[in-house]
């Protein structure tokens, strides 16, 4: 349960039961923020945006904050035009944070995760899921929970924006957007709001699904995980949401020819981006999710030479059994691929030195050095091959 | 428990707090208090506010009206002790990554001062929890990279204020709780049934980033919620400041 | 690490729950455990009541901390951490490579809350009389404020120790860091505990 969100219910309903103050006109949540609305500091809705104004704030001075501009500048063209004439009301802010995550706050701050970017495969994707979030803020969900919540004093944990004050990010964001209060019938709202916006633009409506169907993919593949996705946890079970998604797509697909996938256009927007990304994700220590997670890209790029060698650093840091062969394999692929990374022959060396394979992790060692004679980790390389009876 | 460190359950503690309303500001006995320029110029960090209501679970609940009169009430105070002074009053800006770690840094730097020169050890009577290496001296530092905002906003001093304040519900006042304490190991923030306000005002030499006095609030007199009453929490706040 | 600060600093002046610190004398060497030991350099003071090991702090935890974390054993995490369950940690394994220990320290840190953990420059150094191995971490705490570390870790008789320096990059770090290296030259170990080749 989003802790900031049922802090500041909370906080509605105290104020509106205590000193009457104004709400809203009648009709007016019936519609989306107009451009340039703000709302009263001393309305529920403004004491919200006024938590939300402090957040953003502290999200312009943090350290995760991703400045690239051509990354800001094509995720923020999906954004806008998704978002049609409400675009000038959004911000975008691209948060370097390994969480698979995207929302949007009643004052129009828009938060993308690189963790997400990661995972989106293609525009169409992508733009399903800020779709989704965007119906959010035109239907103005957030405000509606907040004004006809109700305080549940029995439960104790919550959060207090006390700390946001001393808080940046990206922990303010989990804690903010990780887990909507948003019910499941706004979620189901979401879903189809965004449906018909991608579908509006021309988008593949069957990219959303794709997308769910793997997020639930490399969720099960840790079912003991003490946090589930960010993205998944209060949303309507994953089999409903497929299904329903599946189902409109197959309307819409008779249709229109809509077919809008834009994979080159996403891959050059991500692929500066994605081998730092990947090593973040795996930085979790999650490793049972980092292989499954890419798996599906490798699915998706079987002649990525990258992807490969980051397949093999899963495998290997993860290290169950036969994990060390798989590893192995993907890094012997990576290197058959055009374009191999020098680091996969270090990999190569470090699988095989696991293994007992000496002669193996020699040869790898060596070559990765001659590759990559300024390596920064030489030190540490030079010290395997002394090892296994070589020399740099 | 999950990742979310602010995640917080509070409780409610029946304890009456021991010497309320005590303020005691400690000086760097090594500082001298003297301005570079005959314009005396300080640079004041925003104040990191936060009032919140105490309901009757026990639950935290931020207030963003109390707050913001609580910041009018602060901001409004600070300045008018300058004026009294004679200091030229400067905002902070925030503008660059630097000033921004250097902001943060205070954060933690305030919060040990805290901890090691104003807290007591469980079981003891009030005393401190002093680092050994230290004793009872204000001895912190943010370093000479404060230079910095020295040169940026010419400015010899730099002035942080943080408060945190809750005040009970009425449906809180009716319960007569018991206490049960848990480690703050676990996050968890206990609130006494009164509430609790806790602040500290610190002050930095700019030109040595040293912490040359630095003064906690505990429980004062005021209701920073209300402008009238509420004057005298920032004069005990800055009692004794020396410039 | 874990702990909120905020409340653990307010529930340490409120109500009289703090830790306490002793000194730690920088005149005779200090024994650790699991048969190391080092010499302070300077005064540190030392408190038990964070997490496992013994850590030392200069100006307070969150400013500087220096974790001796010895004799962790097969099967166990290199610490434990309030609020983790232990299947939710990296459990240390005989057959890790330095590589391995490094991932298991940044991956430590960040299930510890702080976030854009990256480990960097292993390479190996001695660990007293044994072969050990030295890498450094930057960090981000969830306030956003950056933060640098260093450590230096060995694989001996089977168990592993990681000795692990962190503090604010904004001057602290560097204020310290002469300090640290000078302790990890110190370290002494027990002539026969025999170090693990990695790998072998």
């Amino acid at each position: 349960m989003n802790l900031v969100w049922r802090a500041t219910a909370a906080l509605a309903t105290a104020l509106i039961a205590c000193t009457a103050i104004p709400v809203h006109a009648a009709g007016q949540l019936d519609v989306p923020p107009p451009v340039g609305y703000r709302p009263a500091l001393n309305t529920a809705e403004g004491g919200l945006w006024a938590i939300m104004d402090k957040v953003e704030d502290q999200i312009k001075v943090s350290p995760a904050l991703v400045t690239d501009e051509a990354l800001n500048t094509y995720v923020h063209k999906v954004v806008c035009e998704l978002a049609g004439e409400q675009c000038s009301s959004l911000r975008l802010y691209i948060v370097d944070d390994p969480d698979s995550n995207a929302m949007t706050a009643p004052n129009g701050m828009v938060i993308v995760w690189t963790g997400l970017l990661l995972r989106t495969q293609n525009e169409a994707e992508l733009a399903f899921v800020l779709g989704h979030e965007i119906t959010h803020y035109l239907k103005r969900h957030s405000v509606l929970n907040f004004e006809h919540a109700t305080n549940a004093a029995g439960t104790v944990a919550f959060l207090s924006t006390a700390t946001l004050g001393l808080a940046a990010l990206p922990a303010a964001l989990i804690a903010i957007g990780g887990i909507a209060s948003y019910s499941r019938d706004q979620e189901r709202e979401a879903d189809e709001g965004g449906f018909k916006l991608v579908v509006g633009k021309g988008y593949d409506p069957r990219q959303g699904a794709t997308f769910m169907a793997n997020t639930a993919e490399e969720e099960d593949a840790n079912p003991k995980r003490r946090k589930p996705s960010a993205y998944l946890s209060s949303h309507p079970a994953t089999k409903e949401r497929l299904a329903t998604l599946t189902k409109r797509a197959g309307e819409i697909e008779a249709q229109t020819r809509n077919n809008l996938v834009a994979t080159d256009e996403y891959r050059a927007a991500i692929s500066p981006h994605r081998a730092a990304w990947l090593e973040e994700d795996f930085n979790r220590g999650d490793y049972l999710q980092s292989v499954a997670m890419v798996k599906q890209l490798v699915k998706a790029e079987p002649g990525s030479a990258e992807l490969q060698y980051f397949l093999g650093e899963a495998y290997r840091r993860r290290n169950a059994k036969g994990d060390l062969e798989s590893a192995t394999a993907a890094y012997q692929a990576a290197i058959a691929a055009m374009d191999a990374p020098n680091a996969a022959y270090r990999g190569l060396g470090l699988a095989a030195l696991k293994s007992g394979q000496k002669d193996v992790a020699r040869g790898a060692f060596q070559k990765y050095l001659s590759l990559e004679p300024d390596a920064k980790d030489r030190a540490i390389v030079e010290y395997y091959l002394t090892t296994v009876g070589g020399t740099p | 428990m999950d990742k979310i460190v602010f995640r917080i359950l509070l409780l409610v503690v029946a304890v009456s707090l021991a010497g309320c309303a005590t303020t005691t500001a400690k000086k760097n006995t090594m500082a001298t208090f003297q301005w570079t320029s005959p314009t005396k110029r300080i640079v004041l960090v925003q104040p990191d506010i936060e009032l919140s209501e105490l309901d009757a679970g026990g639950v935290l609940e931020p207030r963003a009206d109390w707050t913001e009169t609580a910041r009018g009430v602060i901001n409004k105070g600070l300045r008018l002790h300058f004026t009294k002074s004679g200091a030229v009053v400067v905002d902070a800006q925030g503008s660059t990554a630097h000033e921004v770690q250097l902001i943060k840094l205070h954060g933690v730097v305030g919060q040990e001062i805290l901890t090691h020169l104003y807290a007591a050890p469980q079981g003891t009577a009030a005393g401190n929890a002093p680092l050994p290496n230290k004793g009872t001296a204000l001895d912190w530092t943010l370093g000479p990279g404060t230079n910095e905002m020295r040169d940026r906003y010419g400015a010899d001093y730099a002035l942080f204020v943080f408060v945190r304040d809750s005040y009970s519900s009425a449906a809180r006042k009716a319960l007569d709780v018991l206490t049960v304490i848990a480690g703050a190991a676990l996050g968890v923030g206990i609130i006494p049934a009164s509430g609790l306000q806790i602040g500290f005002a610190s002050l930095v030499d700019l030109r040595t980033g040293n912490v040359v006095w630095y003064n906690r609030l505990l429980n004062g007199s005021g209701d920073l919620r209300d402008e009238k009453t509420s004057t005298g929490t920032v004069d005990e706040l800055l009692k004794d400041l020396p410039i | 690490m874990r702990w909120n600060t905020f409340f653990a600093a307010m529930l340490c002046v409120a109500l009289s729950a703090c830790a306490t610190y002793t000194a730690v004398d920088p005149n005779k060497p200090v024994t650790i455990g699991d048969g190391v030991t080092v010499d302070a350099q300077v005064a540190w003071a030392t408190t038990s009541s964070y997490q496992t090991g013994t850590v030392w702090t200069i100006d307070g935890l969150r400013l500087n901390s220096l974790r001796f974390l010895t004799g962790i054993t097969p099967g166990n995490p290199m610490m434990t951490i309030p609020g983790l369950a232990r299947k939710d940690m990296i459990p240390y394994s005989e057959s890790m490579l330095p590589n391995d220990v490094m991932d298991l320290v940044t991956g430590t840190l960040a299930k510890g809350g702080f976030q854009q953990v990256r480990g960097d420059n292993l390479k190996p150094a001695p660990f007293g009389s044994v072969p050990g191995f030295r890498f450094d971490v930057s960090l981000t705490t969830e306030d956003g404020l950056l933060m640098k570390g260093t450590s230096l870790i060995a694989q001996r008789g089977g168990k592993l120790d990681v000795i692990l320096f962190l503090a604010p990059a904004e001057y602290y770090y560097d204020r310290s860091l002469p300090t640290v290296e000078r302790i990890f030259a110190s370290v002494r170990v027990p002539a026969t505990a025999a170090a693990k080749a990695p790998g072998a």
